[in-house]
This record gives C-alpha cells, structure tokens and sequence, in this order.
C-alpha cells in the first residue's frame, strides 16, 4: 500500500516508507529507562524481589536435591563408614522436613505426586510471580497516561502505532532482563545465606557439592531467567497496546 | 506561488456527544487556504477554533464534510498514510513545545528524519544545519530541561521543518512564552515562510500574529465570522516595558 493512495496525479509521492529502526528503538528506549532512572528501578523491585523468591526455592530445592543424591549414593558404598554417613545424612535432611524417598521438587511427581511443601512452595511463587505481572503492568499503565504528550507528538512526527508499541515492550524487556539478573543474583546469595546456617558453610562448597546439584541449580536459573522475560513482556502488552491506541491530538493536551 | 491550494474544506462539521448531549463544534467551514500563505486562526475559548486546527492538521476526522490536503481526502486515508502525511507533510508547533524529554536538541530535531527513511548521518547534519538556523547551533547537545522556553520552542519549530514539510501547523505557538520570547518565535516562523514558502496555519490568542499573517480567519461558533486580508487591517504595535 504505501506507494501510492496517496498520489494524485504528480503532486504527493511516496518514497521512502515510515520506519524506526530496531537499534533506534534500543537507543530510544535505554535513554527513557535512563532518564526515568528511579521509576524503572520501582517498576523493576516486583520482578526482583519475585525472581528473587523463586531463585531461592529453586536453588534450595536444586542443593537439596544435590544432598539426596549424595545421600544415596554413600548408601550403596561398599565401605561401612560411608553407608553410614549416608544414613545420617538422610536422617539431617529428614528433619529439615524433606522427602528423602522421592525428588524434593521438580520430579515429586514420581514418588506419587507433590508433597505438602512443594504445592505450597509453588503456590507461594505463582503468588509473587502474579503478584509482580500485576506491579509491572500497573506501573506501565502509569507511565502511559504519563507520557500522553510524548507519546502524541511522536505520533504528530509520523510514528506507526507498531513504534509505540515496540518502544515501550522493549522499555519492559531491558526492565524485566535487568530485574530478572538482579533478582537472581540476590536469590543466589539469600540461599547460600541460607544454606550455609543451616548446613555450614564448609558443607555448601564442599562435600555436597555434586554435579547434579550444578545441573539442577542451572536448570533452576534458566526457570527463573525466562519467568522473568515472559512475565514482563507479558505485563507491558496491555499498556503498550493503550499507549499505541493513543491519538495524536493528545499532544495538545494542556493538562499536565 | 500564492495560486495553488493547500488546504481546502468543504462544508466540514463536527458534532461530539457528551454526557448524552450533542455539541456542534464545527457547524460548516468552507476554507481554501493557498501554498505559502501564513495564516492565522483566531476565536474566543470554545469557538471550534481548535477543533478547526486539529481537522487541517490531519490530527481529528470531520463527522460530515471534507478536508483536503494537497487535493487528498483526509478522510480516505490510512493509518499509514496517515502517518505518511503527519510525517513528511505537516510540521507540528506545540503551545506546550512537545520535546520529548529523554532526548538532546538534535535527536528531537532528527526524530522525523528517522521516521522518514535518512540516514544517521543525514539526519545529523541536517539538524545541525536546522538548529542552526533558529539560533541554536550551540545548544545540539542540550536536554530540554537545559533550554529556555524560547529555546525549547525553536527546537520545535527546527524539528516541524526537518522533512521539509509543505505546512507548518503552530497552536498557540506563543502561548507559553512572554512578549519577547513571543515575538522572536513569530518572527522565526515568518522567516520560515520567507525562505522556503512553507505555509503556515497558526491557532492563537496573540494580536502580535496579526501582523504577520497574510490572512485571518475569525471564528465563532463553530463557523467561519469574517475572514481578513493583512492589507485591510489597520494594526498599530506598541510596545511593552521590557520589550525590545
């Protein structure tokens, strides 16, 4: 369609189409996250605090699931002292309340569905992975009825309602990447905190640490990783979609 | 110069409902307004003199009638077109200046370049060549919580021109600003359409626009009262203390 309902006779002629490139939108969208620093940082701390949760219960689930491997594989040892140190592993991590039969959480199903813990854990994360969609997505909305002149006058400069849209899910992306490491990174460190209380910190990087407690703790942050993507992609559609919605006359609006 | 049709509207209404209630803010405007011509929208608050501004702009569809730019329905077009025309066409001056905070001078200047297809390195010269121009070769870098409100409005009015549009569409562009600022801006506007012939159509309050318009159109209720040509109107300026 562009070249040409527009043209009558030789007088208006369609050359070059409206575009905005995608390493302007970045640089567009990074200099908005930069200039309204501390709203980002607010609209970021629910996805920091959620991934943050969700990165403690998949890394302690991951060293634990490290420590029940541990635990049965001392057991089938030859030497008797190992099979007993395996026993009174078993028996810690018992009365720490975990599940020594089965998985202690992404395979419990297995052993005969979830335990107790593991629905409530993962209650408990859906809750704050709710709980931070809704927070990005209120925090997004505001900016939107915010940002009502500047969104106007770009759309008065010629800009599509694809580049609102595109601005602002790119706006959410670096917001929800960047919350989503820091989140991790914090939910890392609580769980060696954690575990280090409880277990001793010599043990953590020590003894229990087991390949398959690497595998599980990364397979864990990959989890958490795309949680924190999806969910602020997702919590910035509505807001993006109103923003584009948005009519250029906007921009005269006096009301600040 | 003067000969061809811009701007033209044909018998244009527009009816808003609120609160249940029908409002004519428009109630028939037939306007032809020539290439070149600067021209000046005046009318008391609620006279649909804005709304007259926002259908010659392409920014608000008429509820009957037409309007057409450069002979092209408005109404016909697309979303795209739309944006085609708002882009390449029509530079937008804001009472409230509308530059978009996160960004220097020069980036708001290449803004619509951007959107029009040039370069990095075009648009970059084109808008310092721009900035230039009205006074702000100095002030590229600048965030607009570093300019004036002077300033900030020039920066506007560098980036209305930077496709070279065939209209310059200014609402109250001297609203916001004092006398003298005020005066510089209408001056700025009128070398404009000195220099490149591009037409202005401003909606505004300001008796000093009258000087430099070619024509005025009055409005009152939501029709056309009277239309004036510069050169039978008698306008005697003083000055202000404080004015140059």
């Amino acid at each position: 369609m562009p070249e040409s309902q527009l043209i009558e006779g030789d007088q208006v002629r369609i050359g070059k189409q409206i575009v905005l490139p995608l390493h302007k939108a970045i640089e567009i969208s990074l200099k908005s996250l930069k200039t309204r620093f501390w709203r980002s940082i607010i609209t970021m701390g629910g996805i920091i605090l959620a991934i943050a949760f969700l990165t403690t219960i998949l890394g302690t689930n991951a060293f634990m699931e490290g420590l029940r491997l541990a635990a049965e594989a001392m057991r089938e040892s030859d030497d008797d002292d190992e099979r007993e140190a395996g026993k009174a592993l078993e028996e810690v991590l018992r009365r720490k309340g975990y599940d020594v039969a089965g998985s202690t959480f992404s395979e419990g199903a297995e052993g005969g569905g979830l335990t107790k813990r593991q629905a409530k854990e993962i209650w408990l994360v859906s809750l704050a992975v709710f709980v931070a969609f809704v927070g990005i997505m209120n925090a997004m909305l505001m900016s939107v009825t915010e940002r009502f002149r500047e969104i106007g006058t770009m759309k008065c400069l010629g800009a599509l309602d694809s580049f609102i849209v595109k601005l602002f899910l790119l706006e959410s992306s670096f917001q929800g990447a960047l919350g989503t490491l820091i989140g991790i990174v914090g939910g890392l460190i609580v769980t060696v905190l954690q575990l280090s209380i409880g277990f001793g910190f010599g043990n953590i990087f020590g003894r229990f640490l087991e390949v398959m407690f690497l595998v599980s703790l990364f397979k864990g942050l990959g989890l958490a990783f795309i949680v924190g993507a999806v969910v602020s992609v997702l919590g910035a559609i509505w807001p993006a979609l109103t923003a584009a919605k948005m009519q250029p006359v906007a921009a005269m609006r006096m009301e600040a | 110069m003067l000969e061809q049709t811009i701007v033209r509207t044909k018998d244009v209404k527009k009816i808003y409902v609120m609160g249940g209630e029908e409002v004519h803010a428009l109630r028939g405007i037939n306007l032809e307004i020539r290439a070149g011509e600067y021209i000046s929208i005046m009318g008391p608050s609620g006279s649909g003199k804005s709304t007259l501004f926002n259908m010659v702009g392409g920014l608000d569809k008429p509820s009957s009638g037409k309007v057409y730019i450069d002979e092209v329905d408005v109404a016909q077009l697309d979303a795209y077109e739309l944006a085609w025309l708002r882009c390449r066409k029509i530079g937008y001056v804001f009472q409230t200046f509308n530059i978009i905070p996160v960004m220097t001078a020069l980036e708001n200047v290449t803004l619509p370049m951007v959107f029009a297809g040039l370069t990095a390195d075009e648009a970059r010269d084109k808008g310092v060549m721009l900035l230039e121009k009205v006074g702000l070769g100095d002030r590229v870098s600048h965030k607009p919580f570093e300019l004036s409100g002077g300033q900030q409005q020039r920066v506007a009015i560098a980036r209305s021109m930077a496709n070279d549009p065939a209209i310059i569409l200014a609402d109250e562009p001297t609203g916001n600003l004092d006398l003298t600022t005020g005066t510089d801006i209408i001056n700025l506007l009128k070398a404009m359409n000195n220099e490149s012939g591009v037409t202005v159509i401003s909606a505004t309050h300001d008796m000093k626009m009258l000087d430099v318009s070619d024509r005025i159109v009055w409005i009152r209720d939501g029709r056309i009262d009277r239309i004036d040509e510069r050169a039978n109107i008698d306008i005697k300026i003083g000055e202000v203390d404080g004015e140059r």
